[in-house]
């Protein structure tokens, strides 16, 4: 007989949530460090939202008109980019992984706690180098940063720029380490690395991508600040030094750095499409190794983004192995569409972000294969078509994920629901202002229209007006979020412990939960997407009568009939 | 299948069910740390990697070595390389003798692995300036390496000392119980010799 390690006929004691001032100082409870990663990610996001809004003003015109000069406007998209790769994407993921993985795994905290809050303690001054930075100028060389853009062009912000990506690279390390170590060395008894849960295997695959990539970000930023400010000539052609060597040391980080943004955004859609369509994930083991068959792979393309300067006879391989790698993640796909196939869907707010993840980075997939090709590849490399590509990539697969993931994972850690309305209404607005931002961009880019230019030809304004009108509506879509999680806070409906009934062991325990996560090691559930099943209908009930039930009217998954402490219901969830 | 509760524990059943959560915790603890060194190596050591990696693209530069001058010679190098070995067989030995609660030959052994990696590093110093600034880009090249090994070099020697004064300071601190500070800075002062064996290969012996 197996037991859950809670009495059941004794409803736990609610949990207090930790005050702001915990919040606010140095913490080792990796609960409280999520959140932390959570709103630091956050703050960063609106700032770069805010710097995509200025760019996509200035573009209401073909001429120069919002912006001072050019060097204002190549600062705005340098520092657009780097801040919502660098300080909202990747340290968002961040704080799910903080947040969800011991839980997932039935752990008091991370493997190692203080070096966990040292990893989050390194953003805020990274922040404040990259957007002081801004302020003092001529950050202009873009996220990616290329030589002699950033070493004879720039001015001091471009150094700033640097020694910021030098901290964050650190963090992601020391993160990465954390969660590998975990992960591998933390699972309770009972789940093997096939019982765990698919975030766990994406962050898995995740941190391997970190502790082998980001190192050689570390190489080439020390070479471009001893080139700024050592008097070195690595990246100068004019001394003898090599501007590829750059590209290729950046991009041998970089590409798999859109991995580190995409992975575990499928973590987040695997456990979400499962739960929320009451079915067992398609193809477990197919999902889990297509992300390490992607993190590998993701090692053997970087050269795709310099197919105008790479040697020709280097072209095909990289042509190649960029189209292999949609291979694994088309299996993913395949599995997705498995997993929900037939399943009794509910179409909360979670679940819509996660469709549309799925249709939204489906495009950017295609348009990533349309890329992989050279000849296509020379005729629109710097256009728009390429923002759009890697646009639909990163918020239509990471941003959407984050916010499915912040609708399911919500109640856990406030212990209350997000208003579903408001949700959908976010959801609507965002789907809609997305694609008419992002979709058009690949008409004005297969036309000509040059990315990273303030002025453009006449002919293209038309399209950038629904661009720059869709962008504003994507913009406010982001404040419902912000004011329905502000509002849900403190007035939302009660959750419970298991509002989506999921059967992973983060929601085996009250809402949110104790500093000590559990009173005992728990007991994971035999298959953590077992859904439909008897065993599954007993756990699930097992923990609304050990940890408590949502309020009744709010907009969890139905309980089939299940009371506060009554005994188990029938199966047939 | 039923979930049920648990029969409720006598006192000496919490216990020792709290002992073996201790015993557990710790062995728990060790594991971890084991395995995170282990990772941070594999991590860390792709620096020396990328910076390998620059050194052969940049061999491609037509100002690599300006004609009159030469690479530098690789006698003194290989005096400090043989030096490094040595201090780090001192410092495995000198595990070997706290594992076996030895503690008169650990310190002993330790002292030894020190100072020869202080020599290392003396030496190491020396060879920033092998090279003149005008003998091309080589020069900038092999100070980056050698200046960016030296910095792990010194950074982990610092953890040799700091073991050595704790040592010193507390004769039975490290014992067959309680060594995980020597052996983890035993552990990197192993990646110091594998990055220096990669990068003296790469500096001295391929023209």
């Amino acid at each position: 007989m197996a037991t859950i390690s809670v009495p059941l006929e004794q409803l736990q004691p609610k949990v207090k949530r930790p005050g702001l001032g915990q919040y606010l100082r140095w913490s080792v409870d990796h609960k409280i460090i999520g959140v932390q990663y959570a709103v630091t990610a956050l703050i960063f996001f609106l700032i770069g939202g805010a710097l995509a809004l200025g760019i996509r003003w200035e573009l209401f015109t073909p001429d120069l008109d919002f912006m001072a000069d050019g060097t204002a406007y190549n600062s705005l998209f340098s520092i657009h980019g780097t801040v919502m790769i660098f300080l909202w994407i990747i340290p968002m993921f961040g704080a799910f992984g903080n947040y969800l993985i011991p839980l997932q795994l039935g752990a008091k905290d991370m493997a190692f706690p203080w070096l966990n809050a040292l990893a989050f303690w390194l953003i805020p001054p990274a922040g404040i180098f990259l957007l002081g930075g801004y302020l003092v100028g001529q950050t202009e060389a873009g996220w990616t940063s290329y030589p002699p853009l950033s070493t004879l062009f720039s001015g001091d912000g471009q150094t700033m720029w640097a020694m910021s990506i030098h901290l964050l690279g650190i963090s992601s390390i020391l993160g990465a380490i954390n969660f590998i170590v975990t992960i591998l060395n933390m699972r309770p008894e009972g789940m093997s690395l096939w019982q765990m849960p698919l975030f766990c295997w994406a962050l898995l695959a995740t941190s391997f991508i970190v502790v082998m990539a980001t190192p050689f970000l570390a190489g080439a930023l020390t070479l471009l600040l001893l080139d700024r400010v050592g008097g070195t000539a690595f990246f100068d052609a004019n001394r003898g030094g090599d501007v590829l060597l750059w590209q290729n040391i950046f991009w041998f980080y970089s590409h798999p750095a859109v991995y580190i943004m995409v992975l575990p955004g499928m973590g987040v859609v695997s456990e979400i499409l499962s739960v929320h369509s009451r079915k067992p994930v398609f193809g477990y083991r197919m999902i889990a190794l297509s992300s390490m068959a992607i993190a590998l792979v993701g090692f053997m393309v970087w050269a795709h983004h310099m197919f105008t300067s790479l040697q020709p006879e280097l072209r095909i391989p990289f042509m190649i192995t960029t189209m292999i790698i949609a291979v694994p993640t088309g299996i993913k796909i395949f599995s997705w569409i498995g997993t929900i196939w037939g399943g009794k869907i509910r179409f909360t707010s979670a679940m819509l972000f996660a469709l549309g993840f799925l249709s939204m980075f489906v495009i950017g997939g295609i348009s990533g294969v349309m890329l992989a090709a050279v000849p296509f590849n020379y005729q629109v490399h710097d256009t728009y078509f390429v923002v759009s590509h890697f646009h639909f990539v990163l918020f239509g697969g990471s941003v959407f994920s984050i916010y499915a993931a912040i609708y399911h994972w919500f109640p856990k850690v406030s212990g209350r629901m997000l208003d579903e309305r408001l949700g959908r209404l976010h959801f609507a607005l965002t789907y809609i202002g997305f694609f008419f931002t992002f979709f058009p961009m690949h008409w004005v880019g297969m036309l000509g229209m040059p990315r990273r230019v303030a002025v453009y030809a006449p002919e293209f304004q038309s399209w950038n007006i629904v661009i720059g009108i869709a962008s504003f509506v994507l913009g406010f879509s982001t404040l419902i979020l912000l004011y329905n999680m502000a509002w849900s806070w403190s007035k939302g409906r009660v959750a419970g412990a298991n509002p989506w009934r999921a059967l992973t062991l983060e929601w085996a325990t009250t809402s949110p939960p104790p500093a000590w996560n559990f009173d005992e090691d728990p007991v994971p559930f035999e298959d953590p997407y077992g859904y439909g099943t008897e065993a599954a209908q007993a756990y699930l009930d097992a923990i609304d009568r050990a940890f408590g039930l949502p309020d009744a009217a709010s907009d969890a998954l139905p309980r089939t009939g299940s009371t506060p402490l009554s005994p188990a219901p029938a199966a047939g969830d | 299948m039923q979930y049920t509760t648990r029969k409720p524990l006598t006192a000496e059943e919490k216990r020792e069910r709290e002992r073996q959560r201790q015993e557990r915790e710790a062995a728990l603890r060790l594991k971890n740390n084991k395995l995170g060194v282990t990772i941070f190596q594999g991590s860390w050591i792709m620096v020396f990697v990328a910076l390998i990696i620059v050194n052969w693209q940049m061999r491609y530069s037509p100002e690599w070595l300006k004609p009159g001058y030469s690479t530098p010679d690789a006698t003194l190098p290989s005096v400090a390389t043989a030096l490094l070995l040595a201090s780090a067989w001192s410092a495995r030995s000198a595990l070997r003798a706290v594992k076996a609660d030895q503690v008169a030959q650990f310190l002993s052994q330790w002292r030894t692995a020190t100072v020869l990696g202080g020599a290392f590093f003396l030496i190491m110093l020396s060879q920033l300036f092998a090279l003149p600034p005008e003998a091309g880009q080589i020069t900038s090249v092999f100070r980056v390496m050698i200046g960016y090994h030296a910095a792990h070099a010194i950074a982990i020697a610092f953890m040799m000392v700091q073991v050595m004064r704790y040592a010193q300071a507390r004769p039975k601190h490290y014992n067959a119980n309680n060594h995980w500070a020597v052996e983890a800075t035993v552990r990197l002062w192993y990646f110091v010799v594998v990055a220096w064996i990669m990068f003296y290969v790469v500096l001295y012996w391929i023209p």
